[in-house]
């Protein structure tokens, strides 16, 4: 397996997941860390993943390696990442990151890409192939090992990193792949199983199955809806399994559970399907109820997970087997397609826990011979498809153009050209395939202001250099600086909320029929809050622009501090997606701000730093002047302001036990409220604060 | 419109007063069977549970529901001035955003005040089975919770052995009532296991307010569970109450 890795040669390692590819980066960063004092960089797609290995790196601080996760906003560079010797990110993390060019870009000796497949993702790719293409050129000594799932162009991607391929099916658990059709599954080899049981439901069957084995299922669904039905489904066949004491480790889990977060229906039903042994896992769940299912799973707890497909390309989560439900998928402007084979691999990959499990099993769902027959063909006995680059799409490409620019990698069009000229996307259609891309792109970059060009030189403008900083897409840039440009006093913060929603780097609601005349009616009705101008006609742009007040409307309700289960319930999302949605405007507002600085909009300075705080942590404008205290999130400050504590001032009035009346605010959090407000308190009952004993008043609301 | 007879205008004093005591602001919903209201307190800590069916009224009109919304210390003070011997009469038309209030004694004097448009979301009661119910004097339990609020701001309340035990402890000192069957101060003691848990005394007297519509007190709760605070009226009606408990910090 080691052809020349540690020699420091470039590899291309394309192999099952859990088949030793950590190992080998591991030994391969350890390596370059011990041996020649380097540094290295390892890129992940997901923040998910990045915890995931951060995680597992914690072994090494052991032996005195530093390993750092590089996290949070895209505008802000960790100045203590040169410091560590192992640096974990997201590819988009460390993108944003070379824009400011710290000095250690160039002491990296080793630069770990993970699942590189992505390169064909329409979005995640092209971050990832600029990047490489971006880093190898900035410091072309540092070895490179790229980590991907099977594909059958593995050594197109290596003779791209100029380095060897390697590919390989062995994996230590054996994987059996099959299609299961009335009450028997039929295996890749002609061999047939029948299923025995009495269940008449194909998936609570084959969950029972497995159970009574002392097995795990996990089910890979098409949609967040399906997921949480199917987990309905079959928690009854499969309670019916548990044991005593599982039964009421559950009923634990369960009510711990309830107490995460808010509640929500989401949270109710989970919670419910847990006390099962069952269990729903997609985007809609908040981070720590994600956690949560995975750590019951891992320790067998919850037999069986049902999981939208973002499961499979993120945490590590084997089960002994894998069910694929769902091989058919929505997508816009496309509708129903079936998923790539890749896609389905990389699922059927789940299969089989290492150290339990002597074999994984793979099983597709057919409902008649025919659909067993082609699940067969076009699946199970199928080989995935080429990687293919996705860079030359225009949207991608005036980023990652204007970022060479201000990185100082290109100084000229012959440049950007040359630059191109060593990306995957050049690599697999030549150059002149996005030629005239380049060209608009290039174009819109100098109409734009954001780029001079001087004789045939290209100059980067301070506008152009802030924009690729703040990592937005160029277009989003001119969206905001046109929006930013209406002067006005008194601009609403609906109106703010729209504009950021109204630029593409913002994700948008999907908006269903039933709510188009009520967006509608609400976008007539107040098309004079809107910093942009109207499209003259309707259509598609109409659609869009439904979508976008959608989200902003969502974001004006968490900024209103609606409860978390009427947003759930209005805008038909789940808590985990209130966040990300959160997560992106926190960005966009930010970027905004910065903007409105560099051109001097002074009096949208204000509104927008008071935008960002009520945005990150969902309060009303009168929060503002006690949520800026530490320890002091969305819940406590609203319950400090329902109790009279409205502002600085109050708090330092306050004493230690007026404090201590109010719910969610117990001896801890006093004292760290007290520590940052002053004030004079008594010393009896400052010791009563310090001795951090005492008592927490709870909420009636908590037993609603 | 909803127009209502009380035979006794200080029953309505002490219903105000028993809300004023936790919230600043609230909406009676009436309807053709009574007027109700529930309420939490702006911290949320407690929460009240109002009700007036239309047998308490000496005459009740009222055709289809309506929320009235009212700022209680308004309330409170207009109720004040009430005396002994007087019919209370309140009156609100469809389209007025004012309610009357008539006392009718050796003369007649109306009030009218502004209400407020507060919505009519209406809150639940909080979800909990209690563990045990003890019936005492509301005197009695006033006693104790003054007794208490001498060394401490917060209380241990336990039920076990057909006993009651209020218990506070602080700097200032340690306090311990015990209120038995024996003694003829509890007056009945139902409960399928012992419970404790600590409350808050501020709400604890606020809420005693509701002593003056009964002389009975019925207390339900369960381990670190929040209690149930109950004074049922002669003339009809309720007046509950819900205390969330306080916890041990970690």
């Amino acid at each position: 397996m080691k052809a020349g890795v540690l020699e420091g040669k470039n590899l291309v390692l394309a192999v099952p997941t859990a088949s030793g590819k950590t190992m080998v980066a591991e030994l391969c960063a350890l390596k370059h860390i011990m041996e020649r004092g380097g540094k290295v960089l390892y890129l992940v797609p997901l923040k998910a993943l990045a915890t995931e290995k951060y995680e597992e790196f914690q072994k090494f601080t052991k032996i005195g390696i530093k390993v750092i996760l590089s996290t949070g906003d895209f505008d802000y560079i960790d100045p203590t990442l040169g410091r560590h010797d192992i640096i974990i990110a997201t590819n988009e993390k460390a993108d944003s990151i070379f824009r400011h060019r710290p000095s250690w870009v160039n002491a990296l000796s080793l630069i770990v890409a993970d699942e590189i497949h992505l390169l064909g993702d329409g979005s995640r790719g092209p971050t990832l192939e600029a990047l490489l293409t971006g880093f190898r050129l900035l410091n072309p000594k540092a070895q490179i090992l790229a980590l991907s799932a099977t594909i059958s162009n593995a050594d197109e991607i290596a003779e791209w990193l100029s380095s060897v391929p390697i590919t390989s099916n062995w994996r230590p658990v054996p994987l059996l792949e099959g299609v299961y059709f009335q009450q028997s599954v039929v295996f890749k080899d002609g061999q047939h199983r029948k299923i025995e049981g009495e269940e008449k439901d194909p998936v609570a069957l084959l969950a029972a199955d497995v159970i009574r084995s002392g097995g795990q299922m996990l089910v890979f669904t098409g949609s967040r809806l399906s997921a949480t039905s199917l987990a309905k489904r079959i928690s009854e066949p499969v309670r019916k399994r548990l044991k005593r004491s599982e039964e009421r480790k559950l009923m634990d889990l369960s009510s711990k559970m309830l107490r995460m977060g808010e509640r929500t229906r989401i949270s109710d039903r989970l919670a419910m399907a847990v006390a099962n042994g069952v269990a729903f896992h997609h985007a809609g769940l908040t981070y720590e109820q994600r956690r949560a299912v995975e750590g019951a799973f891992r320790s067998f707890l919850i037999k069986c997970v049902c999981a939208t497909p973002t499961l499979a390309s993120g945490v590590n989560l084997p089960a002994r087997r894998v069910l694929i439900y769902d091989y058919r998928r929505y997508e816009a402007g496309v509708g129903q397609t079936n998923i790539p084979v890749l896609e389905e691999k990389q699922m059927a990959g789940r299969a089989g826990r290492p150290k339990y499990d002597s074999q994984g099993e793979a099983i597709m769902l057919a409902r008649s011979e025919a659909e067993r027959d082609f699940l067969l063909e076009e699946y199970v006995l199928a080989k995935p498809e080429k990687v293919w680059s996705k860079l030359g799409a225009a949207s991608s490409l005036r980023s990652h153009i204007l970022a060479t620019i201000t990185m100082g990698l290109a100084h000229s069009q012959e440049d950007v050209f040359d630059f191109l000229e060593k990306s995957f996307c050049a690599y697999q259609y030549g150059i002149n395939s996005f030629r005239n891309a380049v060209l608009e792109s290039l174009e819109m970059l100098s109409s734009e202001g954001m780029v001079k060009s001087d004789e045939r030189k290209l100059i980067p403008t301070a506008l152009g250099r802030r924009v690729a900083e703040l990592y937005i897409d160029p277009k989003s840039a001119v969206i905001l600086r046109n929006g930013l440009k209406i002067r006005r006093s008194g601009i609403p913060p609906i109106s703010y909320l729209a504009l950021i929603c109204h630029t593409p780097d913002m994700p948008k609601l999907y908006v269903r029929r039933r709510e188009l005349e009520a967006l509608k009616a609400f976008l007539e009705a107040n098309s004079d809050l809107l910093l942009y101008d109207l499209p003259e006609e309707e259509g598609f742009e109409c659609e869009m622009l439904l979508e976008e007040i959608k989200t902003a409307l969502l974001l004006k309700d968490w900024i209103e501090e609606s409860p978390e289960d009427g947003i759930v319930e209005r805008f038909d999302v789940g808590s985990g997606d209130i966040y990300s949605y959160v997560e992106s405007a926190k960005w966009l507002v930010h970027a905004a701000h910065e903007l409105a600085k560099l051109l001097r909009c002074e009096e949208a300075l204000t509104p927008l730093l008071k935008l960002y705080i009520r945005v990150e942590n969902g309060i009303k404008e009168e929060l503002l002047p006690i949520v800026s205290l530490r320890g002091v999130g969305r819940v406590r400050a609203r319950a400090l302001f329902s109790a009279g504590f409205t502002t600085i001032d109050d708090l330092k009035r306050a004493s230690p036990t007026e404090l201590n009346r109010i719910p969610t605010i117990g001896p801890e959090t006093i004292r760290s409220i007290k520590e940052q407000v002053g004030g004079t308190v008594s010393k009896a009952e400052w010791s009563m604060v310090k001795s951090k004993r005492g008592t927490k008043q709870l909420s009636i609301e908590d037993y609603e | 419109m909803f127009k209502a007879v009380l035979a006794d205008s200080r029953i309505w004093k002490n219903v105000i007063d028993s809300i004023s005591t936790l919230v600043e602001e609230g909406v009676f919903i009436a309807d053709p069977s009574g007027i109700r209201l529930r309420a939490m307190d702006p911290s949320r800590v407690a929460m009240v549970d109002m009700e007036l069916p239309k047998a308490a009224f000496e005459s009740y009109d009222c055709a289809q529901e309506m929320p009235i919304g009212v700022n209680f210390d308004d309330m409170k003070n207009i109720m004040k001035r009430t005396g002994s011997n007087e019919k209370l009469e309140l009156e609100k038309l469809d389209e007025e955003a004012r309610l009357k209030i008539r006392f009718k004694g050796k003369s007649s004097r109306t009030f009218s005040l502004p209400l407020l448009d507060l919505g009519k979301e209406e809150l639940s009661a909080p979800r909990i089975s209690f563990n045990a119910t003890l019936k005492i004097p509301a005197n009695t339990l006033m006693e104790a919770i003054k007794d208490a609020e001498v060394v401490s701001d917060f209380v241990k309340i336990t039920a076990e052995d057909n006993q009651m035990k209020i218990a506070a402890s602080g700097d200032r000192g340690e306090v311990d009532v015990v209120i038995t069957k024996e003694s003829g101060e509890l007056l009945s003691v139902e409960q399928k296991e012992g419970a404790h848990a600590l409350y808050s005394l501020t709400y604890l007297s606020k809420m005693m307010a509701a002593s003056s519509l009964s002389e009975i007190a019925v207390l339900m709760f369960s381990t670190d569970m929040p209690m149930r605070l109950d004074f049922n009226p002669s003339s009809g009606g309720k007046i509950v109450y819900y205390l969330a408990p306080r916890m041990e910090a970690e």
